[in-house]
């Protein structure tokens, strides 16, 4: 193949939801609908008319039945031209990451100069299954042709079939829960529960103080959602705590390990609902068109690990991986944006970027990636105070890392993800000029 | 205007296909032409050997037909004219109701008028569920009936009372209500129109297939309209309706009743023979040539031109986007329509909750909508209204409205921050209904897109949009407002910057000589009644409640600064203002509103005159005798006819056409009456010149001529050759 020039891209412009917990203020909404906000609101923000967007990537973990492919749902709800082609992915915690590097690829091949990437999760309206036994019977009684047939096919159906069965947060291939296996690294890496709520807490403290500076406030768009025969606007995330402290989060009893355990509801990410999209667009066309460039993507790097080993420890390959290609260290970053989505995953992750013994072991490497203090990561809170709707969390991660790195003027900024399966995902930004 | 398209003689059944499709027009109309090539057609039809059955079809995208063509009763200059057209389409229905083939009709688009009259003459009807197809026979708006075999056919295919409806209101009719009404016998998706139509023809041909001749028998039908007694009912109800609505002003509906009347008790051939003079005899009356007047001179306004200073036509830009800055209804509204036209609405406003007010309003609108026409037809219009808080995404409008408060530092506010934003092309309007443009854009640099654009509550039922330009509005400014117009379906009158435009000033004075009236001791319900009596939709008192008593006195008082030697807004005013008295949305005002019951006892509360507001009247003394209220209406109609001289001479207005139009369309002037200028050349320059003088000796110089008028009089010209010298 011959070799094609590889164009630099740009981050134009993004918008969110607030995030909420589920079942809460968004129980009437769809990802979809979520989804159309954020959408629109960038592309409102950006100044830009949607019609020169050219490709619609959206992420989502908890597709909607009806409506699996809900990227091309949303770029028809909020009322993009209807010649957009729109896709969606599907890669547990990191789909918006996802959605957001493919968009890159696209662009940087010069397939597509503007492309609007993002994530949505509605887990207010995830699909409740019957068990497989009552699944195979409806789908045998639906192909038959005879009522004999159709009666046949409920034989052996007993009244717990009939159980509706929750999706549950847990490995298909190993069986644990995220909790669990963030349980199982707090302990083989020594993450003290005293570390966890202090993180946790400070995660709070940081994500009120950023909403009253209104440095989350802007990228945040206000969602109608029914109330009552009217509607009413839901303005503000919900999940941030100004009167959660430390203490406090040390008397709630652990969750996964009721013995031994130092995983809490307080110190883990919660349930969310919410939406966010970015835009971007080839450096070279967003400085022709005088497009304000938030930042430009300098590298990307997906890696998975043995989910039977330690489930959320993929940002550390990730991030070793992305540093080796853009050849930069963790000291060159100005902001670092880790997704919570346990406080004992995000130490876990901090402590064997900084472990010799780790690199050594797992990655093969030499020397130890770089040490981070903990209090240099998410300086306006993360998941665990913020929310984490699966497929959202990637847009909020981008557009946080780059006000902040606006904010301090910083060159470089990094961000880091966990999702389940074992993998992670790293992304390097460079600040435009 | 017809293709035939025939079968090939080996098909069987051989059917041949009329495709309608007039040149040159958005719509097919009939006219006389017309009316021969039809003629034509089925004689070479006719003369088609082993033809089985004929289709009707559009070759419109979305129109069937939109009626006769109205040129032909306006430019007929003798009622012969238009009876013998009405004759010659008498003669060809009848040709296609006897034909010995069956003729299918299949409809798609409006089918109105004398086009729902061509169907009503066919065997069978094959309609599409689009929303776009609407079926009526809206004749009654123009003063006329449907005198192509529609007073005669429409009651024996769909029964009495739907055809009393459909006849005496004119009102539209969507496929599924056609189907269960029995106005069509089919319906179909759209893309199957021609398939069905031609399965029916073949169908029918066949024997197959028998047409319905009558409406469905039922126990009520057979007690109303089955027997002589109870068609008595029916029909006396019918006409105090009429009467109760029209005030006897208005012809048509009562000549219309009495034709079907005598009609249903005659062979339909006699019947149809009633109906050509009595449609010429009414087509040449003052009410149907005013009404049509209207109607023609309103279809002008929206094809009206823009020149530049050099005489080159300039043409506007499509709106595509359309920034609504304030979100009260109006503003919500004004997003609805625009969205349902396909223009991408943002609303903005400041807090959150009237936000989600007005977003809630558009929610309701859209699924009402969704009731009538199905969700599929609503959600592209849905998904182009959003709102937000701030002016984000505003530098990507095409046009920015503003609506918000009706104060003039808040409007420059805004219209400076939204300069400092927006790209030197985008139009900046206001949708003031009284503070004038040129003051509103007075601290702005490019004060060539600023224009006014006067929407009127509600805005999806009110045809009027009144635009109000400066003397620095550009051209390219109006050109684009005028298309917007036509976009959403309004029909623009372009006026000059002054106090109240052209509408609200003569409105405002309509409504301060009301209250003068009561001030003079009339009752309420007199000064209401009596402006009902001459034509007026709604009594000015009852329209001061509607507006908001506190909306009027803004206005008012603005009206009172530009004009103090000829308005005054009485004391009396604040005194309503004090109390929170704003009329009907506090429940009270000249009227008090009992709140609405619900459940299944409830009553239907009706508004009375609070008697209270008496005595804010300081120094009245109420007059016994009402016994003329007739005169207090043709009172306020003089008012109002010389306030809009007034607007002629003055400049506000550039022509006695676009008067007459804002007038009727936008305060609701006796439509019959065609207008102010219109009405005054009726009556004549001399003889309102001469009433006025009667009225200013008896009750004062509110009733003063303008200079214009007696300019015209003494020169013994009208409004109407005026007209000649604008255009």
């Amino acid at each position: 193949m011959n070799a094609r020039p590889i164009r630099p891209v740009a981050v134009i412009a993004g918008a969110r939801t607030p995030f909420c917990k589920a079942g809460g203020a968004f129980i009437r909404r769809s990802a979809v609908q979520l989804g159309a906000v954020a959408a629109r609101e960038t592309m409102l923000r950006a100044g830009i008319r949607p019609d020169r967007v050219e490709q619609i990537i959206f992420g989502i973990v908890s597709a909607p039945v009806g409506a699996p492919n809900i990227a091309r749902e949303i770029g028809l709800e909020a009322a993009f031209p209807a010649k957009v082609p729109a896709y969606t992915i599907s890669r547990a915690c990191i789909s918006s990451n996802q959605a957001v590097t493919n968009a890159a690829d696209q662009i940087a091949l010069g397939k597509s100069d503007v492309i609007l990437a993002g994530g949505a999760e509605t887990l207010s309206d995830v699909p409740i299954l019957y068990g497989r036994k009552f699944r195979d019977a409806l789908f045998v009684a639906s192909k038959a042709r005879t009522t004999g047939e159709r009666l046949r096919a409920f034989r052996g159906v007993r009244l717990h079939d009939l159980a509706p069965v929750a999706p549950a947060i847990a490995e298909p291939s190993s069986g644990q829960s995220m909790g669990q296996a963030a349980e199982k690294m707090a302990k083989d890496f020594g993450i003290r529960r005293d570390a966890q709520d202090r993180f946790a807490a400070h995660s709070h403290q940081r994500a009120v103080a950023a909403w009253q500076s209104g440095d989350l406030a802007r990228r945040v768009a206000p969602v109608p959602v029914p109330r009552g025969r009217d509607l009413a606007l839901v303005e503000r995330d919900d999940h941030p705590r100004e009167d959660t402290t430390e203490e406090k989060l040390a008397k709630l009893r652990p969750v996964f390990d009721r013995e031994f355990g130092s995983v809490t509801a307080g110190n883990a990410s919660p349930l969310t609902d919410g939406a966010s999209a970015v835009l971007l667009a080839a450096e070279e066309v967003a400085r022709a068109e005088g497009w304000p460039i938030l930042g430009v993507l300098r590298g990307y790097h997906y890696t998975a690990i043995d989910p039977f080993e330690h489930l959320l420890m993929g940002p550390v390959s990730a991030v070793a991986g992305v540093l080796d290609q853009t050849g930069l260290g963790l000291r060159d970053m100005g902001v670092i944006e880790m997704h919570e989505a346990f406080a004992a995953q995000v130490l876990s992750n901090l402590h064997g970027l900084a472990s010799a013994k780790y690199c050594q072991e797992k990655l093969g490497r030499g020397a130890p990636v770089g040490e981070v203090d903990p209090d240099f990561v998410n300086q306006w809170g993360g998941s665990i105070s913020l929310g984490h709707p699966f497929g959202a969390t990637g847009g909020r991660l981008v557009l946080q890392l780059l006000d902040q790195m606006a904010q301090k003027n910083a060159q470089f900024g990094l961000i880091s993800a966990c999702a389940a399966g074992g993998m992670g995902s790293a992304l390097v930004f460079e600040r435009g000029q | 205007m017809f293709t035939l398209t025939l079968d090939p003689p080996e098909v069987s059944p051989r059917l041949a296909v009329i495709t309608i499709d007039r040149p040159g027009e958005k719509v097919n109309t009939i006219d006389p032409a017309a009316l021969e090539e039809v003629e034509q057609q089925f004689a070479a039809i006719e003369a088609t050997p082993g033809l089985a059955g004929i289709v009707l079809i559009s070759g419109k995208p979305d129109n069937f037909i939109a009626g006769a063509d109205v040129e032909v009763f306006a430019t007929a200059k003798e009622r012969r004219d238009i009876e013998s057209f009405g004759r010659r389409g008498h003669e060809i229905l009848a040709r296609i109701a006897g034909a010995k083939v069956p003729i299918v009709a299949a409809i798609h688009g409006a089918c109105l008028g004398a086009g729902l009259e061509l169907t009503l003459a066919c065997t069978y009807r094959v309609a599409t569920d689009s929303p776009k197809t609407v079926l009526a026979l809206p004749e009654v708006m123009l003063g006329l009936f449907p005198g192509g075999g529609g007073v005669s056919r429409l009651p024996r295919l769909v029964g009495l009372r739907e055809a009393l409806d459909m006849i005496l209101t004119g009102r539209n009719i969507r496929p599924r209500a056609a189907k269960r009404m029995g106005l069509v016998d089919q319906v179909v998706a759209e893309e199957s129109l021609l398939p069905a139509a031609r399965a029916a023809a073949a169908k029918l041909a066949a024997g197959k297939l028998q047409p319905r001749l009558h409406p469905r028998g039922d126990v009520v039908r057979a007690l109303l309209e089955k027997n002589p007694l109870g068609r008595k009912v029916v029909f006396s109800q019918a006409r105090k309706q009429v009467e109760r609505k029209s005030f006897g002003l208005y012809p048509a509906p009562m000549v219309a009743l009495d034709l079907i009347e005598k009609g249903l008790g005659l062979p339909l051939e006699e019947a149809l023979k009633l109906e050509p003079p009595a449609f010429a005899e009414l087509a040449v009356g003052q009410t149907s040539k005013s009404l049509v007047s209207l109607f023609r001179r309103s279809n002008a306004l929206k094809k009206q031109p823009v020149f530049d200073g050099e005489g080159t036509r300039v043409e506007g830009a499509e709106v595509r986007r359309l920034g609504m800055v304030g979100g009260g209804f109006m503003g919500a509204d004004i997003a609805v329509v625009s969205a349902e036209k396909g223009i991408e609405t943002r609303i903005r406003d400041i807090a959150a909750e009237p936000l989600a007010k007005a977003l809630a309003h558009c929610k309701a609108h859209f699924d009402r909508r969704a009731r009538s026409v199905g969700e599929r037809h609503v959600f592209k219009a849905r998904s182009r209204v959003s709102g937000g808080l701030d002016l984000t995404g505003f530098s990507t409008m095409d046009l920015i409205i503003e609506a918000v408060p009706e104060v003039l530092g808040l409007k420059q506010d805004v219209f400076a921050q939204l300069e400092a934003m927006v790209p030197r092309t985008t139009i900046l309007a206001s949708n003031t209904s009284a503070l004038p443009i040129t003051r509103i854009a007075e601290r702005l640099q490019h004060r060539d897109r600023v224009i006014g654009l006067h929407f009127f509550s509600p805005v999806s039922k009110m045809p009027l949009l009144e635009i109000v330009k400066t003397a620095d509005t550009s051209p390219q400014t109006l050109a684009t407002c005028l298309r917007y117009a036509a976009q959403i379906g309004k029909t623009p009158i372009v006026v000059n910057d002054g106090p109240g435009f052209y509408t609200t000033r003569v409105l405002g004075f309509y409504l301060m000589a009301a209250l003068e009236m009561v001030q003079a001791g009339h009752s309420i319900e007199a000064v209401d009644r009596g402006a009902r009596m001459v034509g007026w939709p709604v009594g000015p008192i009852t329209l001061l409640d509607e507006v908001g008593i506190d909306v009027g006195a803004k206005v008012s008082k603005t009206l009172a600064a530009a004009f103090p030697d000829r308005i005054t807004v009485p004391a009396t005013v604040d005194q309503f203002l004090a109390e929170k008295r704003f009329g009907r949305k506090t429940g009270r005002g000249f009227y008090v509103y009992p709140p609405e019951q619900r459940g299944l006892l409830a009553r239907r509360a009706r508004k009375h005159v609070d008697s209270e507001v008496y005595n804010y009247f300081g120094g009245r003394t109420a007059i016994a005798d009402e016994s003329n209220p007739e005169e207090l209406g043709e009172r306020l109609t003089l008012i109002c006819a010389a306030e809009a001289v007034r607007c002629l001479e003055s400049g506000i207005l550039q022509s006695p056409r676009d008067g007459d139009i804002g007038a009727v369309f936008g305060f609701g002037y006796p439509p019959m009456r065609g207008g102010p200028f219109r009405h005054i050349d009726a009556l004549g320059p001399g003889a309102v010149l001469t009433r006025l003088a009667v009225l200013r000796e008896r009750h004062g110089d509110a009733y003063a001529a303008p200079e214009l008028l007696v300019r015209l009089a003494r020169e013994g010209k009208n409004f109407a050759s005026l007209e000649g010298e604008h255009a």
